[in-house]
């Protein structure tokens, strides 16, 4: 593929991510009937713009209409991620704001290489654990779960 | 004991060790040098007590091997303690060597020895444990193009003969495919996932690929900009495979690809989708309402914005 060829794939490739990212005509899911569970990748995390990503939600949560839907997974995944992804300010209030679009069960999947699966986690958990005792996480009907994922090779 | 264990709670692999090395390193002292930490947590005890014990205990060759089984279920991903309790006890040996030789990962790691990158193969064919292996995962460590298996390696990859999922590492798909049918043709019964990185070559080209394995579930492409599939005609196949599984894409922009996939049977019917930078994701949501289950979407604009 020439180089012409190419960055026109990718103009187009990134218009089509604008409109995969932002517009609700293209995050329609109304016609999914049997949709349970909406995964949500979470890179870096630091420097969230709470308004723009609740933005994008308001346009896509409410177009669920599965009887069945139940699960937001935030998936944390690579070989860098730190304490302080884990639940920054901003993140919950994010998470808080898609809750009251359309209530979930929140789940953290952690996609780490397995060395480092049961440090991290445990740090996943305390903070939790601390978020839940201020009280940040009380708006939820019931605590977040976390689960494990393998590191998949593919996005090395 | 592993009645009690909650569902979805993490499970401490530790829990496990401990009780099977009380209970059976007693009675079966075989690979004691590399039971490493598990020797550990019994080389305290009396000695004398464990002897008296052993009497009084079942004899691990008593323990039904579904238990055992069972057992290492819970570790299938904790390498380590599979090969600590591999040498523990033929029981344990047998259980463990499934999971062991579950993943076969083969590294080609530069051009001058582009072979060497299937001495795994060689040696588990050698071994004859090749049957077990259920994932094979070719991997390219450098920017030459993956080399196809000389005929010497081509041997022992006909002894794989249970491979469950295939991963594939910059296959250039012109040059592979039409070989492909004599490399893993006789993957197609047992073959559910193809995942493939950064392959080059046409999307007719990978239609091809993909119909020769006609019980293929999932389907994983992760490229990038660099790397992406060229478009062309792209023929709709006389059949193709179910599909029902796990869809998988990043930096692709085969739309029409994608179509022709579905004509065969009327449509696709994927539980799983994970899409990012995908042109056709509205084509993919509309044939797959009656089946998605998950979907994962990267809104990668949301730092910052």
């Amino acid at each position: 593929m020439s180089s012409i060829l190419k960055v026109s794939v990718l103009v187009r490739l990134t218009h089509q991510s604008t409109d995969l990212r932002g517009s609700q005509r293209d995050f329609d899911l109304s016609k999914l009937r049997l949709l349970r569970c909406l995964e949500i990748t979470v890179w870096n995390m630091a420097g969230y713009s709470s308004d723009a990503t609740l933005t994008f939600f308001g346009g896509l949560l409410p177009t669920i209409a599965s009887p069945v839907f139940s699960d937001v997974v935030l998936v944390l995944q690579g070989n860098s991620i730190r304490e302080a992804d884990f639940l920054q300010r901003d993140l919950v209030s994010v998470v808080r704001g898609m809750y009251e679009m359309k209530p979930f069960r929140l789940v953290f999947c952690l996609e780490v290489p397995e060395e480092r699966r049961e440090d991290t986690t445990e740090r996943l958990k305390t903070c939790i654990k601390t978020e839940t005792a201020e009280g940040r996480l009380d708006f939820l009907h019931c605590p977040p779960v976390i689960v494990y994922e393998r590191w998949d090779w593919l996005r090395e | 004991m592993l009645e009690g264990l909650p569902v979805g709670v993490p499970f401490r692999h530790s829990q496990v060790c401990i009780v099977v090395t009380a209970h059976w390193y007693p009675v079966d002292r075989r690979g004691s040098e590399g039971i490493g930490s598990l020797r550990s947590t019994v080389c305290h005890r009396n000695k004398a007590k464990i002897e008296a014990e052993t009497s009084s205990r079942p004899c691990a060759t008593e323990l039904p091997q579904e238990l055992v089984e069972m057992i290492l279920a819970h570790l299938p991903l904790d390498t380590p303690t599979l090969k600590a309790c591999s040498v523990a006890c033929r029981s344990l040996y047998l259980a463990t060597l499934p999971h062991l030789h579950h993943t076969l990962i083969c590294y080609e790691e530069n051009s001058d020895s582009a072979h060497e990158g299937f001495t795994p193969i060689r040696k588990l064919g050698e071994m004859q444990l090749l049957p077990l292996v259920k994932h094979l995962q070719i991997v390219q460590c450098n920017t030459v193009p993956w080399t196809i298996p000389n005929a010497q390696t081509l041997v022992h990859f006909s002894a794989l003969t249970n491979v469950q999922e295939l991963g594939l590492d910059e296959v250039d798909l012109p040059t592979f495919t039409p070989q492909a049918q004599q490399y893993f043709g006789h993957f197609a019964p047992t073959l559910r996932s193809l995942a493939l990185r950064r392959p080059s070559g046409t999307h007719s080209q990978l239609l091809g690929l993909l119909g020769l394995f006609h019980n293929l579930d999932d389907f994983k492409l992760i490229s990038d900009i660099w790397h992406m599939l060229e478009s062309d005609p792209v023929p709709v196949p006389q059949s193709a495979p179910p599909l029902r599984g796990r869809l998988t894409l990043a930096w692709f922009n085969g739309e029409v690809f994608l179509r022709a996939l579905s004509e065969p049977s009327g449509g696709l019917r994927f539980r799983y989708m994970d899409l990012d930078r995908v042109e056709g994701a509205h084509f993919l949501l509309d044939t797959c309402v009656d089946t998605l289950d998950t979907l994962r979407i990267y809104p990668v604009f949301w730092p910052g914005e």
